[in-house]
């Protein structure tokens, strides 16, 4: 039986209920993320990205023990240990991103809004 | 004097338990952020607290400081869209929190800005003295009113009192004198800021003292909270299940076209929780499962 104008809109509707669900959880994981790389030192925060990671990385590849960088509200932060520093921040990185990782592939997967909201 | 801690202000109303999620939320602060935790209310408040919950208000509350009811004001409290109840709102007292704080870094957080995660332990030993946000982001994540952004269409920019950060220091001194001396002559800056002054707000006086502060320019010499912004539900969303630790569900209702509700999940992010109806609903299952 071939389907109807009512039943291809109720289709759409739901779809469109679907893309609306799966959008808002996206911004809702994207917020935790951001969140999950905020990292304290030493009376700063920074936010922990790729260009801190590199920037870090860089100096301690260059056997620097100490440095001043720029915190998240522009205030120059002393680190006394550079390689420490570095261990943190990866691991805060790593620890943020594979989250964000395991979350976005359960929301991927969603089919429908009952599983897209509990995924 | 113990160093850093959350302060609580929670004062009940004839049907609004302000002291109640003040309980619950200070349970998912010590899962979160370990700390000591002080609630500021009045004896009656208090009284039906404890003959309610019992030796829970203990093992929530390291220090409870009990003062004399403030003066209310008004405020029409909406339950979604479609109930609302105008009851009395004491909100007064925030801005003695500095003299009020056993702390020497404190949290000051409203009771219904529920904390789910530990991002707010990044503040603790920071070189700022004062912290609070001036931004939030809606829970659908959309556009926001004029007012809340700015005082008024043409006025000065927002603060948000319902999360400040401060260190006993001479600025932050400075700042809650000022705000105290805002509310004391709330008619005279109402005027001189365009707004309506028959309901005392707590952002309203840090938004002004926060401009004279800063030189009575736009500034952003006081720094923002380390989350730049409050994840914030209006009244008109409805917390409707809670169902794991730091994990809610909300039906949202749309701010254009008011017969559209939604689903959302948020999971390890701290919401501020305008509803108190529906936090209140949800109680018992904070309780459970923080407890």
């Amino acid at each position: 039986m071939s389907e109807t104008e009512d039943d291809r809109l109720i289709k759409a509707l739901a779809h469109a209920n679907y893309k609306t669900t799966i959008v808002q959880q996206r911004e809702n994981l994207k917020l935790r993320y951001a969140n999950a790389l905020l990292h304290a030192h030493n009376g700063g925060i920074f936010t922990v990205n790729p260009s801190l990671l590199a920037m870090v990385d860089l100096l301690v590849r260059n056997e620097q023990t100490d440095a001043v960088l720029i915190d998240d509200k522009a205030i120059p932060i002393k680190i006394i240990d550079l390689p420490a520093f570095l261990d943190d921040i990866q691991s805060v990185y790593a620890e943020a991103s594979n989250d964000y990782h395991v979350a976005w592939e359960l929301l991927r997967k969603a089919r429908n809004v009952n599983r897209a909201v509990n995924a | 004097m113990t160093t850093r801690g959350v302060l609580i202000h929670a004062h009940n109303n004839l049907e609004m338990d302000y002291a109640l999620i003040a309980l619950c939320n200070a349970f998912a602060i010590k899962s979160h952020l370990q700390v000591p935790i002080c609630l500021v209310t009045d004896e009656g408040s208090l009284a039906w607290l404890r003959q309610q919950r019992g030796d829970l208000v203990d093992q929530a509350f390291d220090q409870i400081v009990v003062i004399t009811v403030p003066i209310p004001s008004n405020r029409r409290f909406c339950d979604t869209r479609s109930t609302s109840r105008t009851l009395p709102w004491y909100n007064r007292t925030r801005s003695d929190s500095y003299a009020l704080s056993p702390f020497e870094e404190t949290l000051l957080i409203d009771a219904d800005y529920l904390i789910l995660d530990d991002t707010l332990n990044c503040v603790w030993g920071s070189d700022h003295d004062v912290m609070l946000n001036r931004h939030v982001i809606p829970l659908n994540h959309g556009t926001l009113s004029t007012h809340e952004k700015l005082l008024e269409a043409t006025g000065i920019e927002l603060c948000w009192a319902t999360c400040v950060y401060f260190r006993k220091s001479e600025a932050a001194a400075i700042l809650f004198d000022i705000i105290h001396h805002v509310r004391e002559h709330y008619d005279y800056y109402a005027m001189i800021y365009g707004f309506a002054p028959q309901q005392y707000r707590n952002d309203y006086a840090f938004s002004i003292a926060v401009h004279m502060i800063s030189g009575f320019i736009r500034c952003d010499d006081i720094a923002t909270l380390p989350s730049p912004f409050l994840f914030t539900s209006f009244d008109c969303d409805e917390l409707i299940d809670v169902p794991a630790k730091d994990d809610l569900t909300f039906l949202m209702n749309d701010p254009k076209e008011h017969w559209r509700f939604n689903l959302t999940r948020t999971k390890g992010v701290s919401v501020h929780v305008m509803n108190k109806f529906s936090l209140v609903r949800q109680a018992d299952k904070l309780l459970e499962l923080y407890v």
